[in-house]
């Protein structure tokens, strides 16, 4: 077996504000193989985008500061390396798009400025060849009229199609891994999916990895190979796609499944909340960061935190009663 | 933009005739009258005197005529003579002008350099010692009013250390030289220009603290940019749109602000005159200093305009 294009260890990243220590991501492992894709999913502040802000080592020190673990691309630790390395692999090997297309491109700068920038940084072109790649990417990503609009500035585009620019940017010097960040939440529900048909055409086409950023675990269902469930600065679940669906391993995981709408099933179509508030990260991270909100949470859950332990083939699970739990689930839904 | 230009101008006229109106009666309500400043009433034949110089100079016609000659000589191109010296305004101005640009020029061309790097630099080393201290100089230089700030110069400089003169254009009795007039200028121009600097610093500072969380600083570093180019090309650029508009707000501020200077240093400028004229009520010289910085406020203001849309190209293309 050839070793994946990322493997993520034990990575902890914490920030420091006004004396509170805030455990972001605590103890997050989790590797990709070249070509693959995978969705890391959770809710605003469970983790996520500070996970893939640490893998680009784009964590701003003042406040937020790496403290562990060891982040693998293409068998070297990016953790490891100078800032001048890793600013080489940046945009180049690993390349991410945003949230907000709006306000992810410099309002001032032309598209075509802000494209061959990077591409004569990283593949050494001149400003003409630049320039004809940047027309290139753009046609690829489906803009119209690439030669015309190549000088516009950002507010001259709709909201998707300053997406489909940040697409281009990104892929314009080859990279092997693609992060996209909620590359649809600020988009219109019609261009999120054409967004999304977009990079995994260009996934297919190129042959790069892609770890999709969401909240929204309905919406990566049909697009990745895995999903890594985060909860608290936790990865608390990681599994094949199928697999979480048909049997989560974690009661946060049952959770967000049951409060996606469906159209058919449950006989009073009515959506099942989690109650409860997010996990304040301030917390020491040694107890179950969900156990507040569980229903099924024992005396145990609130006195050791569950180590990560694979509960079926390829799935991963951090949760006391993982084995058990879709008895139980079964069991409190007939009571 | 040409259009843009053009009504600017168009717009700007009736602005400048509303100027000229209320200083000109203003100028008319202070005590006492030119002829008055020039003639000691303690003479037997004062009285005669006076009655006849007022007829002279137009000085016996009621206000509203007064303004009415003065427009109209306006507008043919001519600003009055003055009535201590009975040289044209336009004349003195033109002898005076070169003086005050060079003194507000270079002050802010001070404050623009200096003000810019230490607020960026301020900025990004923000609540380090650096960042304190500047803060610290900077709320001393935006409280510390230019005059004061000109004679606390002129003491140590000048007067303590002897190394830079402490008034005037040049050194008296010797012909004109570039270095001599510029030695002259130092301290003037430190003390005109280091409130403004302080201002500058402030504003740069906020702004770049603004721009550097956004989205778009870093998407420029995501792509992989160094820390120089990310500075100068994404965060600065941004940054220094709303710094224009403060600069452009300061240069009429600057203009008034050397008419203090000038008297301080004895700068044989614009603002030197002006002062030397109001005591001698001296209103053909006074009307000419006012319609001058009228034009200025206005120009800075379209030049802020024009400034702005070169940064910012959401405005260039509305």
């Amino acid at each position: 077996m050839t070793s994946p294009l990322l493997n993520v260890q034990n990575l902890v990243t914490r920030f420091y504000s006004d004396g509170a220590v805030i455990h972001a991501v605590n103890d997050v492992s989790f590797s990709l193989n070249a070509g693959e894709s995978m969705a890391i999913v959770g809710e605003s502040g469970s983790g996520k985008s500070v996970t893939v802000m640490s893998i680009m080592r784009l964590i701003r020190h003042p406040p937020g500061r790496i403290e562990g673990g060891k982040v693998f691309f293409e068998g070297q630790d990016l953790l490891a390396i100078s800032e001048d390395e890793m600013r080489k692999i940046r945009g180049n090997r690993i390349a991410m798009i945003f949230q907000d297309p709006m306000t992810s491109l410099n309002p001032v700068l032309s598209i075509g400025l802000q494209m061959t920038e990077s591409i004569q940084l990283h593949l050494g072109l001149s400003l003409k060849e630049a320039r004809e790649k940047a027309i290139k990417m753009l046609s690829l990503v489906g803009l119209p009229k690439p030669q015309e609009r190549i000088d516009d500035f950002p507010f001259q585009f709709s909201g998707g199609q300053r997406q489909r620019v940040m697409i281009a940017m990104a892929l314009s010097c080859n990279p092997t891994l693609l992060i996209a960040d909620e590359p649809t939440t600020a988009l219109d529900v019609t261009v999120q999916a054409q967004i999304i048909e977009l990079i995994q055409g260009l996934q297919q086409k190129l042959g790069m990895a892609v770890i999709w950023i969401s909240h929204n675990l309905a919406m990566v269902a049909g697009v990745v190979n895995k999903v890594a469930v985060m909860y608290g600065g936790h990865l608390v679940e990681q599994a094949p796609v199928d697999a979480l669906y048909e049997q989560p391993r974690h009661p946060y995981t049952l959770g967000l499944l049951n409060a996606i709408p469906k159209l058919e099933g449950r006989a009073q179509g009515r959506l099942v909340a989690i109650d409860g508030m997010p996990p304040d990260l301030r917390r020491e991270p040694d107890t179950c960061p969900f156990a507040p909100r569980c229903i099924y949470a024992l005396d145990k859950c609130r006195e050791a935190l569950p180590p990560l332990t694979q509960s079926a083939p390829g799935q991963l699970s951090r949760c006391w009663r993982s084995d058990e739990l879709d008895q139980i689930a079964n069991k409190v839904e007939l009571s | 933009m040409f259009n843009y230009i053009l009504r600017r101008l168009l717009v700007s006229i009736p602005i400048l005739i509303g100027i000229t109106v209320i200083v000109f009666f203003i100028a008319s309500q202070m005590p006492g009258d030119a002829v008055l400043a020039m003639i000691s009433t303690d003479t037997p034949q004062a009285e005669d005197l006076v009655k006849l110089r007022r007829g002279q100079l137009g000085l016996d016609l009621p206000i509203y005529e007064q303004y009415g000659r003065w427009v109209g000589q306006l507008l043919h191109g001519n600003l009055g003579f003055s009535f201590q010296s009975g040289e044209s305004v336009i004349s003195v101005i033109a002898a005076r002008l070169p003086a005050t640009l060079e003194l507000m020029g270079v002050a802010l061309i001070i404050a623009i350099i200096l003000g810019v790097f230490l607020g960026v630099v301020s900025a990004l080393k923000q609540y380090s010692w650096l960042d304190y201290s500047f803060t610290f100089f900077g709320f001393a230089g935006i409280s510390i009013p230019d005059f004061f700030l000109g004679m606390v110069l002129v003491y140590v400089f000048s007067i303590e250390l002897g190394l830079l003169p402490s008034s005037g254009i040049s050194t008296a009795g010797n012909a004109f030289s570039l270095s001599d007039n510029l030695r002259h200028l130092i301290l003037p121009a430190f003390a005109l220009g280091l409130a403004r600097t302080a201002s500058f610093m402030r504003y740069t500072r906020a702004s770049v603290l603004e721009v550097m969380n956004n989205d778009y600083v870093r998407t420029a570093r995501a792509k992989g940019l160094g820390e120089r180019l990310v500075t100068t090309r994404h965060i600065l650029r941004n940054a220094l749109i709303p710094v224009v508009t403060v600069i452009g707000i300061t240069l009429p501020t600057l203009f008034g602000g050397a008419v203090i200077i000038e008297v301080i240093f004895q700068w044989a400028g614009i603002g030197l005159m002006f002062i030397n004229a109001v005591t001698g009520r001296d209103s053909p010289v006074i009307m000419g200093y006012v319609l001058l910085s009228a034009v200025i406020v206005l120009a800075s203001n379209l030049i802020t305009d024009i400034m702005y849309s070169v940064l910012d190209p959401r405005i260039r293309y509305d």
